[in-house]
C-alpha cells in the first residue's frame, strides 16, 4: 500500500479486509440495487486536500477582452486529481473494482472580514426578532465592535429572562461547515464514495488497470448496468475565466445585450467541456452521462472589502467546472421491465442540494 | 407487554409500513448526558489531536445512547430505530465548556398476535445479550433491510477532535499548492473518526460472537468547527452508522429471494 495515505487510513482499511467487513455510505435502497446488479459493497472511500490558491487577476490593458487564468484552472483541477487519487488508493487498497456514488464537494475558505459581517447581521436579525428597537443595532462604520454591544444586549436579555448561567448567543454557536477553519484563500476539495467489488470476480477496471469511478448514484448505476452499458470513469473539465469590469458595463444606458461577457462565459464553457471530452476519449469512452455544470465566483476573494459589487470595480473571477461518468457498451442486452405507472402516498421531500456540493 | 397508547413521532406511512411488517411502536425513548470539557484555555494550539476531547465526546455519546437502550429495554421493546444524537455545546461562566448530548428514537417491537401469518415464527431481534437493538434507519428503510436479509445491531460511532494551527498558512501566501500540514489533519482525523467506528463495534460485538456485525450502512462523516476567527479553530468529526448482521436463510422475515426491484413512474407533481 502506498505511503500517501495516512495511518489511520491503512489500519482502517486492513482490517475491513480482515474482518470481511463492509461499510458503505448508500442508503439501504441504493445498497439493494447495488447489490442487485451484481456488485458487493466493500467499503467507504475518501480522499481530501486543502489548497491554497493564489489571487493574483492578470493586468490586462484597457480594451482587452477577458481571458482564462490558467494558474488557477490548474490549481483547482489540480486539488481535485489529488483528492480523487487518494479515494482511489483507498478503492484499490481494498480491492475493489470501481466506486459508485463518487461525491465531490468543495468548502472554500471564507473571508474573516465577510464571516464577521454574517454574524453581526445574524445579530441585528435577533434584536429586532426579540424587540429591540432597531436604532441600538446600527453602528454604521463602526460596525466592527459590534461584538461589544452585542454581548451587552445579550447579557442583559439573559438576566431579563433569568437565565443563568448565560447560555451562548445565538451567533456564538458553533458551525457546521469548516470554511471558517482554513484561511480565506484556502479551500478544501473532497471525494468520497462507495467501493464495490464484482461477485462474478469479473475485472471491470479501467484502461489504467485502476478501479472505475462514476458519480452514478445506486440507482442509476443499477439502470446503467441493466441496460448494457458499464462506466470506465469519472470524468471533469473546468475553466477559471477573468472578465475585466469594463466589459461587465453596458456601452450605452439601455437595454443590450454585454457581447463580450456572453463571450466570454460561452468560451470558458466550451473550454471547460473540450477537456472534459478529452479526459473521456483518453479512456476510450463511447458516451458520458449524468454530465453537470456548476459554476462558482472567485471574485470575493479578491475585493473583500467590496463583496457585493466588487466585480464592478476589480472583474469578475468565475469557475466553469464540468463532471460526468464516461461509459462503454458492455455488449449485453437491455432487460429493462417495463415501467409501471405509481401514484405514491408518500409526502414527497422537496430536493435540497447537498451542502457545499459541486 | 406494549405499553398502551404508546408515544411514537412516526409519521402515518412510516407507522403503516412498520405495521405490516409486524411491528408496532413501544414508545418513545430518551436518554441525555451532559459533559464537561474542560476550559479552553487548557489547549495548545497545534495542529494535533486533543486527544481528551475526543474521549469525552465517545463516552458522552455512548452514555446518552445507552441511557436511551434502557429505557426502550423497560418499555420491553426488541430495538429502537431512526436514532439521533443532537449536540448542543454551551460556553458557562468561567468559560468552562459543556455539552448536553441528546439521544432520541422510536422503540419498537414485533407482536405477534397482530403480525401477518407469513411473518410469524421469527427469532426476536434482541441482541445476544437480551439488550434490544439501536438503528439510526427510518422505519421504511428498517422494513426493506429486513427483507433484504439483514437485521440492525447498533448504531456505530466514532469521533475525532482535532486543533489547527493558523500559523501554517503564513508559509502559503502568494502559491498554487496544496496546504500539505492541513490536508493531513482533516484526512487523519476523518479516517481517526471512522477507524474508531470500527474498532468500538467491535471492542462491543467481537468477530464469531452471535451478533458480529457484516458490515455498517449509510456511514456518514459529519463536522462541526469551533472558534476560527480570531483564535485557533477546533474541528470534531464524526462518524456515525447502522452495523448490520445477516438473519437465518429460513427467516420468515425474509422477502422472496428472487424479488426484481421493480420500475415505476411516480405521478406525482
Amino acid at each position: 500500500m502506498t505511503q500517501d495515505l495516512p495511518q489511520h487510513a491503512r489500519e482502517r482499511l486492513a482490517d475491513m479486509r480482515a474482518k470481511k467487513l463492509f461499510t458503505s455510505d448508500l442508503s439501504v435502497s441504493e445498497f439493494l440495487l447495488v447489490k442487485e446488479a451484481g456488485f458487493d459493497p466493500v467499503g467507504l472511500v475518501m480522499g481530501s486536500s486543502i489548497y491554497q490558491i493564489d489571487p493574483t487577476v492578470p493586468n490586462l490593458a484597457p480594451g482587452q477582452p477577458g481571458c482564462e487564468i490558467v494558474d488557477m484552472t490548474r490549481a483547482l483541477y489540480h486539488a481535485r486529481e489529488l483528492a480523487m487519487n487518494r479515494m482511489e488508493e483507498e478503492a484499490d487498497a481494498l480491492g475493489a473494482d470501481g466506486i459508485v456514488g463518487v461525491r465531490l464537494t468543495v468548502k472554500l475558505g471564507v473571508n474573516p472580514v465577510k464571516y464577521q459581517w454574517e454574524l453581526y447581521r445574524e445579530w441585528q436579525e435577533w434584536a429586532r426578532r426579540t424587540g429591540f428597537p432597531r436604532s441600538s443595532t446600527m453602528l454604521g462604520a463602526a460596525w466592527q465592535n459590534w461584538h461589544q454591544v452585542a454581548g451587552a444586549m445579550w447579557t442583559h436579555y439573559c438576566r431579563q429572562v433569568g437565565w443563568y448561567p448565560e447560555p451562548p448567543a445565538p451567533w456564538a454557536r458553533a458551525r457546521t461547515q469548516a470554511g471558517s477553519a482554513f484561511g480565506q484563500n484556502a479551500a478544501e476539495f473532497m471525494a468520497i464514495g462507495c467501493a464495490v467489488r464484482h461477485r462474478g470476480g469479473e475485472s471491470y477496471k479501467n484502461k489504467h488497470g485502476k478501479p472505475f469511478q462514476s458519480d452514478l448514484s445506486g440507482q442509476d448505476f443499477w439502470m446503467l448496468i441493466r441496460t448494457g452499458y458499464r462506466p470506465v470513469g469519472f470524468v471533469m473539465g473546468n475553466c477559471v475565466y477573468y472578465v475585466p469590469p469594463a466589459l461587465l458595463q453596458a456601452p450605452a444606458a439601455q437595454s443590450c445585450e454585454l457581447g463580450s461577457y456572453t463571450h466570454s462565459l460561452y468560451d470558458a464553457r466550451e473550454l471547460a467541456t473540450e477537456r472534459l471530452q478529452d479526459e473521456a476519449e483518453a479512456l476510450d469512452a463511447t458516451g458520458i452521462v449524468g454530465v453537470t455544470f456548476a459554476e462558482r465566483e472567485h471574485s470575493g476573494r479578491f475585493a473583500p472589502w467590496n463583496a457585493g459589487n466588487g466585480a464592478l470595480s476589480s472583474g469578475e473571477v468565475i469557475e466553469l467546472f464540468v463532471i460526468g461518468t464516461a461509459v462503454v457498451p458492455a455488449g449485453g442486452k437491455s432487460d429493462l421491465a417495463k415501467p409501471l405507472l405509481v401514484l405514491s402516498a408518500n409526502d414527497m421531500p422537496s430536493a435540497a442540494p447537498a451542502e457545499g456540493g459541486e | 407487554m406494549r405499553p398502551s397508547p404508546a408515544l411514537s413521532e412516526l409519521s402515518v406511512t412510516e407507522f403503516l409500513t412498520l405495521s405490516r411488517a409486524g411491528y408496532f411502536p413501544h414508545g418513545l425513548v430518551v436518554g441525555s448526558c451532559i459533559f464537561e470539557a474542560g476550559n479552553q484555555y487548557d489547549w495548545v494550539v497545534a495542529t494535533q489531536e486533543v486527544a481528551a476531547l475526543s474521549h469525552a465526546l465517545r463516552s458522552a455519546r455512548h452514555l446518552a445512547i445507552s441511557r436511551m437502550t434502557n429505557q426502550a429495554a423497560q418499555l420491553g421493546a426488541e430495538g429502537v430505530v431512526e436514532v439521533r444524537v443532537q449536540v448542543e455545546h454551551d460556553v458557562w461562566r468561567g468559560s468552562r465548556q459543556v455539552a448536553k448530548f441528546i439521544a432520541m428514537g422510536t422503540a419498537i417491537g414485533f407482536d405477534e398476535s397482530r403480525a401477518r401469518p407469513e411473518h410469524r415464527g421469527g427469532p426476536s431481534l434482541h441482541l445476544a445479550n437480551g439488550a434490544p437493538f439501536t438503528s439510526d434507519l427510518n422505519a421504511p428503510d428498517f422494513v426493506t433491510l429486513l427483507r433484504a436479509g439483514y437485521r440492525p445491531i447498533a448504531v456505530a460511532m466514532g469521533a475525532c477532535v482535532y486543533g489547527l494551527d493558523p500559523r501554517h498558512l503564513r508559509n502559503y501566501r502568494t502559491l498554487d499548492t496544496e496546504v500539505a500540514e492541513y490536508t493531513q489533519a482533516f484526512f487523519d482525523a476523518r479516517e481517526t473518526a471512522m477507524d474508531r467506528l470500527q474498532q468500538d463495534l467491535f471492542r462491543e460485538h467481537p468477530e464469531h460472537s452471535p451478533d458480529a456485525p457484516a458490515g455498517i450502512v449509510g456511514v456518514t462523516v459529519s463536522e462541526s468547527v469551533y472558534g476560527g476567527g480570531q483564535s485557533a479553530p477546533i474541528v470534531e468529526f464524526n462518524a456515525i452508522g447502522t452495523a448490520v448482521a445477516e438473519l437465518a436463510p429460513n427467516d420468515p422475515r425474509r422477502g422472496p429471494a428472487h424479488a426484481r426491484p421493480q420500475m415505476v413512474v411516480p405521478l406525482d407533481r
